[in-house]
């Protein structure tokens, strides 16, 4: 579908497709009030394990990329109940020492290569898999935003008590948040490593997870489009940047971070940006005026 | 075994000082900046480049302090401050210290090229003191003396002097302590200050040692420095200061009698664990509500 | 010039493909040859002082190139990437320039980026030259595959068993870094092959780049008295007595830079593909040169396999007298003559592995100087 463009177009293509999956799966989880700095550790998990079973066990790429991303979400889901507990600032450090210690311990095994990393990963995903997945993903998390789910992990983040006494069921919501996190940043590593040839711990460092974090949070928990916009606009940025020096990388994230969060602390797309959006877009405000209301009730 | 225990005893004594510098800022703050290891790596590059220029090693390290507190103070002023005024969520301060870290980590790698300097440890004390079948390196002994005078010096200054009880009474409550007159305007910028002197003081023992520096330097010392608050107890001096030595001690056994590979996880796994088992840490008792 | 439209050029997205038969050239070349120079110049600090001396040698060697007019009236315009120690980013500039078309590729510093981004450039039919890999598996990528820079292997092979002769020692003890896959890929064959020599290894440990403390790893080492200590890594060991076996980068002046790892250093033996005071090949007069272009400076190993790695590549496109890449393979796996460069007087193999020899040396008093079997040393 996207043969019109040049091999090198297409590869920075699916390229920032999978930052797109990765700052979704810092949304999903956030939306509910859970800042997870996982994603970047469960991504090499899922890369990792659809590699192996594709090189080792000769299983199908699209078979191999559907366990790789359902063994992070297992992974999230299993380590969810043990931190999830936390609030806050605590769950975000356990979170990353989490991520951390998946790609260490991947960094130390044999079997995985260690830090020789996997080579020879047949490059099976191009930019018009990506874009389907990404298409779909981004589908689902809109039924998702106007059910009553959506709004009960909305509500969830403003205030987890109130939530709690209207009858919403916190700490599964937050577990299945978390998972459903894992499961997209799974998704995202293994169709980075299907397109990449080649993959290794390095890769699945800091500064990656600064730079989807950063994407994340001027996009904002509040709809899903404010995270993809971000990661898109600030990837072509970089790239029509061409090779720039690090003081300009650092700039470009590091102070474009510290100046949305001072500004703009809800993101770009909050939920007055959202309204205004719908308000001027042909379509229907519907049931979700009920629960604004209640949650701008709630947040003054 | 018992030249391992050393080993551990020192590097836990400089992660100690890593611990009471996050701790000063998390108990009086309440933030966790990601910055620190930013004050670390340029505290630690202030030594170098004083000591490079001729200065005397022990004025070099004061100045490094210098740095590391000054920096510590600017960031402080001006992002988190603003951030404070407007009642920004927890999260928000959190990613804006870590958009902060990433630019001073950028302007390092540029002002370096990207490339590793050696720390001139030469001009520390390199000798070695042999106490029966032990050998203590001087620079560990040095190490252990700085962390030792610095955490006395500290616990003296937060129980005795007016400023440094100021500094309690503000961590438990601004609002009570601006009614009995305390300006903890004043009394944050003392914190921050310390805390990047330390954060420096620490970078530059550790620096010595390995003999090396490069931008990317600060960045693993501050995963540890939250797991030794993590581990003795976020606001606690006490905390801190076990909590460093159990580190240094499980990271030297580690890597001696488990796995070399796996004594870079140590931190990570000791927070991870903590938070998991018992997340106010050893000391910590005020935090429970909150976690 | 055409080497100035070089620089405008470079940064964007898009090149022009180098004409394969545009006007102005001599012979069968044309007027620019376009030579792809992907190096790793930033993104981790323990790579860049690699990557910019091999940059340093490279666009020294163009600027030799094109002035001396050795390809006639046909200039090289080097189109220079910074890959960031990442891989995807090797790989994507890689895609890039099989896409513009370069004639040749001169570069990488990092043998796992290579490895990603190498099939690429084999499947587009790009003579190839790895400047700085010292792992191994470079060549078997492909035949459009050369290094400049040998398997240390070789030096291990060539340097290890004249050194336990010498010594006589028959316990080792490994100090190696295990984040990269040449430093732990190269101690894996060190201990088989010093092993195969009847050394028993005592003791292994590793560090990291982000180690913050090592003291752990020399305790353990010191406590397994060895006879040797074979380190890969830049830190020398501090109050260990026993012989040092090292690779070329105990012998830097970086490493030998602060008199305490000088110190340490004392006696270490190891051997190495290239050093200042070599009179081999066209040594001498690429020192001479180098300096008289940077202000007295002394060039690196770097700058000489830079230079040498371009030197070769432009050699061998002058003998195949064309921009065809199976021409230029072909050449280069068989030059007529030796090609006199800062590491000797040598060819390519079949295979695509440079042929010069290796030098023993040994750091003494702060320096690192040539070493024979008669050599003495006091520690």
């Amino acid at each position: 579908m996207f043969n019109w463009l040049d091999p090198y177009s297409q590869f920075v293509g699916v390229s920032l497709l999978v930052n797109v999956l990765l700052v979704l799966s810092l949304f999903v989880a956030f939306q509910c009030g859970v800042l997870s700095l996982a994603s970047v550790g469960f991504a090499a998990d899922g890369a990792y394990t659809s590699a192996l079973l594709n090189i080792k066990e000769g299983w199908p790429p699209a078979l191999s990329i559907a366990a790789g991303a359902l063994a992070a979400g297992l992974l999230a889901l299993v380590f969810g109940r043990l931190i999830l507990h936390l609030r806050g600032i605590y769950l975000a450090l356990g979170s990353f020492a989490l991520g951390q210690v998946c790609v260490l311990i991947i960094a130390n095994m044999s079997f995985t290569g260690g830090n020789e990393g996997i080579i020879g990963i047949p490059t099976t995903v191009g930019l018009t898999t990506a874009a389907v997945v990404v298409v779909v993903l981004c589908a689902l998390l809109q039924i998702l935003h106007q059910s009553r789910i959506g709004r009960a992990l909305r509500a969830m983040r403003l205030d987890d008590r109130v939530a709690a006494g209207v009858g919403v069921n916190t700490p599964a919501y937050r577990a299945w948040a978390f998972a459903a996190s894992g499961v997209i940043a799974g998704l995202a590593g293994a169709l980075g490593a299907f397109s990449t040839v080649t993959i290794s711990p390095g890769q699945y460092d800091f500064t990656l997870l600064v730079q989807i974090l950063a994407m994340a949070m001027i996009g904002g928990a509040y709809h899903w489009s404010g995270g993809v916009i971000a990661a898109l606009v600030i990837g072509i940025i970089q790239q029509d940047l061409g090779q720039v020096a690090p003081l300009v990388q650092g700039l470009l994230y590091g102070g474009l971070l510290v100046v949305v969060m001072m500004l703009l602390p809800e993101g770009i797309i909050d939920r007055r940006g959202f309204r205004w959006v719908q308000g001027h877009w042909p379509g229907r405000p519907g049931a979700s005026q009920a629960m604004a209301s209640l949650q701008s009730a709630g947040r003054s | 075994m018992l030249q391992q225990t050393i080993n551990g005893i020192a590097l836990g004594a400089t992660y100690a000082l890593l611990g009471l510098g996050v701790t000063l800022i998390w108990g009086v703050l309440r933030v966790m900046n990601f910055a620190f290891g930013q004050f670390i790596t340029w505290g630690a590059f202030g030594c170098l480049v004083a000591i490079e220029d001729g200065i005397p090693v022990w004025l070099s390290v004061l100045i490094g302090m210098a740095v590391g507190g000054l920096l510590a103070v600017i960031v402080d002023a001006t992002v988190i401050a603003y951030m404070r005024r407007r009642r920004s969520s927890e999260f928000a301060l959190v990613v804006a210290t870590i958009g902060v870290s990433y630019l001073l980590s950028s302007i390092a790698q540029d002002r370096t090229a990207s490339q590793i300097r050696t720390f001139p440890s030469q001009d520390f004390p390199d000798g070695v003191i042999n106490l029966g079948s032990v050998q203590i390196p001087e620079l560990q002994l040095m190490s252990l003396a700085i962390a030792a005078v610095m955490m006395v010096g500290l616990a003296l200054w937060l129980n005795t002097t007016k400023s440094g009880r100021a500094l309690r009474t503000v961590s438990w409550s601004v609002p009570t302590a601006e009614l009995l007159g305390v300006r903890s305007k004043s009394i944050f910028a003392i914190a921050v200050f310390i805390s990047g002197a330390l954060a420096a003081i620490a970078g530059i023992c550790i620096f010595a040692e390995t003999a090396s520096i490069s931008y990317s330097s600060g960045d693993a010392l501050l995963v540890v420095a939250f797991a030794v608050i993590v581990l003795g107890g976020m606001g606690s001096v006490a905390g801190a200061v076990v909590g460093g030595l159990v580190l240094g001690l499980a990271q030297v056994y580690t890597t001696a009698y488990i796995s070399n590979n796996f004594s870079q996880a140590v931190g990570y796994i000791a927070i991870l664990l903590i938070l998991i088992v018992r997340p106010s840490g050893i000391f910590g008792s005020q935090e429970e509500q909150r976690v | 010039m055409a080497a100035l439209l070089a620089v405008a050029a470079c940064s964007s997205g898009s090149s022009s493909p180098s004409g394969t038969a545009a006007a102005g050239g001599s012979g069968g070349l044309p007027a620019t040859i376009d030579i792809g120079v992907p190096l790793d110049l930033t993104g981790s600090s323990e790579i860049t002082g690699v990557g910019t001396g091999e940059q340093a040698g490279v666009q020294f060697a163009i600027n030799q190139i094109n002035s001396s007019h050795f390809l006639g009236n046909t200039q090289i315009k080097g189109i220079f990437y910074d890959t960031q120690a990442s891989k995807t980013e090797a790989v994507a500039r890689t895609i890039e320039l099989a896409q513009a078309k370069v004639t040749a590729i001169v570069g990488y510093s990092l043998t796992d980026s290579f490895l990603a981004a190498a099939p690429t450039a084999q499947k587009a039919g790009i003579p190839t030259m790895a400047v700085g890999l010292s792992g191994s598996g470079v060549t078997n990528v492909g035949d459009y595959m050369f290094r400049e820079l040998l398997d240390y292997a070789l030096l291990f092979k060539e340097g290890d068993p004249q050194f336990l002769k010498a010594t006589g020692g028959k316990t080792a003890a490994y100090l190696y870094g295990s984040d990269t896959v040449t430093t732990s890929g190269q101690f894996k064959e060190r201990q088989a092959l010093l092993e195969s020599l009847g050394v028993k290894t005592v003791a292994v440990q590793s560090i990291t780049a982000a180690s913050t403390d090592i003291s752990a790893q020399l305790t353990a080492i010191k406590n397994a008295n060895p006879a040797y200590v074979v380190v890969d890594v830049d830190t020398a060991s501090s109050g260990i007595n026993a012989q040092i076996l090292g690779d070329n980068g105990l012998g830097t002046p970086q490493t030998l830079s602060s008199p305490t790892a000088a110190k340490g250093a004392q006696c270490g033996l190891f051997a190495e593909p290239w050093y200042e005071g070599s009179t081999a090949g066209g040594n001498p007069q690429f020192v001479k040169d180098w300096e008289a272009a940077n202000n007295g400076q002394q060039p690196d190993l770097f700058d000489a396999l830079g230079h040498d790695a371009m030197w070769g590549m432009a050699t061998a496109i002058k003998q195949a007298n064309s921009t065809n890449g199976t021409a230029i393979r072909t050449a280069l796996a068989n030059l007529k003559t030796n090609f006199d460069g800062a590491l000797g007087s040598y060819k390519w193999a079949s295979d695509g592995q440079p042929t010069y020899p290796v030098t023993t040396m040994q750091v003494n008093d702060g320096k690192a100087v040539v070493w024979t079997s008669s050599s003495t040393c006091t520690r």
